[in-house]
């Protein structure tokens, strides 16, 4: 090496502009969380719902009240075998001649 | 990696960006391109695996990226815009003639052929073997030896007057 290239060699370079590592620095980490994005599984469940995620909560929520529904007309089922298996007027009529009994005989007390 | 990356941006960012700029002779250039090398570092991180050398990697890496940055600009469109500004390579001094000196090297490295430029950069201000450039610049070392020959010569040609004054 020469003394021309000593010379050249000596020259300070000028420093880095204030802002540059601060601006580079954050687009290498949007880059960074970009990529990682990018290296998720393609599925995902947002996928499977679609084409309207909205959709499927509506139809959630009307399963779910078809299910309370349900369950609640579970609930006064044995009501409706009562009133299934009711006897018929005539039948029902036994069931109060004891008591048209005592009422009749409570008539004839003083 | 970003505490990594703010490592690595520390120990090599200033000596990248001077051979940024020597190259581009363009300052927003020079950002953007250091911003790609290191963005793209950042994306795929893994491309530092096996590398020996992080400083010949970001140097080869950003040579390529001025290299594609350039094929995508018309050369005369370059030429005009590099010759119509004054380039603050160096760092300014106090001193008169030494500031003059500096601002005629940074002139003088701009007149250079763009394929001698990074291998006189590489050469006096990264002191890198010929053989180191060559592996930078994806070139035989023959053709670094010759094109920092050539560059040399018409670098002393051009700073002659003022390098002797300052000797």
């Amino acid at each position: 090496m020469n003394d021309f290239e000593d010379k050249l060699r000596g020259l300070p370079f000028r420093q880095l502009p204030p802002d540059l590592r601060r601006n580079v620095l954050a687009a290498a980490a949007s880059a960074a969380k970009e990529a990682a994005k990018a290296e998720l599984p393609a599925w995902t469940w947002r996928d499977w719902l679609w084409p309207s995620p909205f959709a499927w909560a509506a139809l959630a929520v009307l399963m779910a009240g078809s299910f309370t529904v349900d369950a609640l007309m579970g609930d006064s089922s044995p009501r409706t075998t009562v009133s299934q298996s009711a006897p018929t007027p005539g039948a029902g009529l036994p069931a109060f001649q004891p008591r048209g009994r005592e009422v009749a005989f409570l008539k004839t007390l003083p | 990696m970003s505490r990594e990356l703010g490592k690595i941006f520390d120990l090599h960012a200033p000596a990248l960006f001077a051979f940024l700029l020597n190259l581009t002779r363009d300052e927003p250039e020079a950002r953007d391109l250091l911003q790609d090398v290191f963005v793209k570092l950042a994306a795929r991180p893994t491309l530092l695996d096996g590398v020996t050398e992080v400083r010949s990697w970001l140097f080869r890496t950003a040579h390529r990226q001025v290299m594609d940055a350039g094929r995508r600009r018309a050369s005369y469109e370059r030429a005009v815009e590099q010759s119509a500004q004054a380039l603050e390579l160096f760092a300014p001094s106090h001193d008169p003639d030494a500031d003059a000196f500096r601002a005629a090297v940074a002139k003088a490295m701009g007149e250079l052929p763009e394929e001698q430029r990074p291998v006189v950069h590489l050469k006096i201000w990264e002191d890198l073997t010929l053989a180191q450039i060559g592996e930078v610049l994806d070139i035989p070392a023959n053709t670094a030896a010759s094109r920092y020959r050539y560059a040399l010569d018409k670098l002393e040609g051009l700073l002659r007057p003022l390098h002797d004054e300052r000797s």
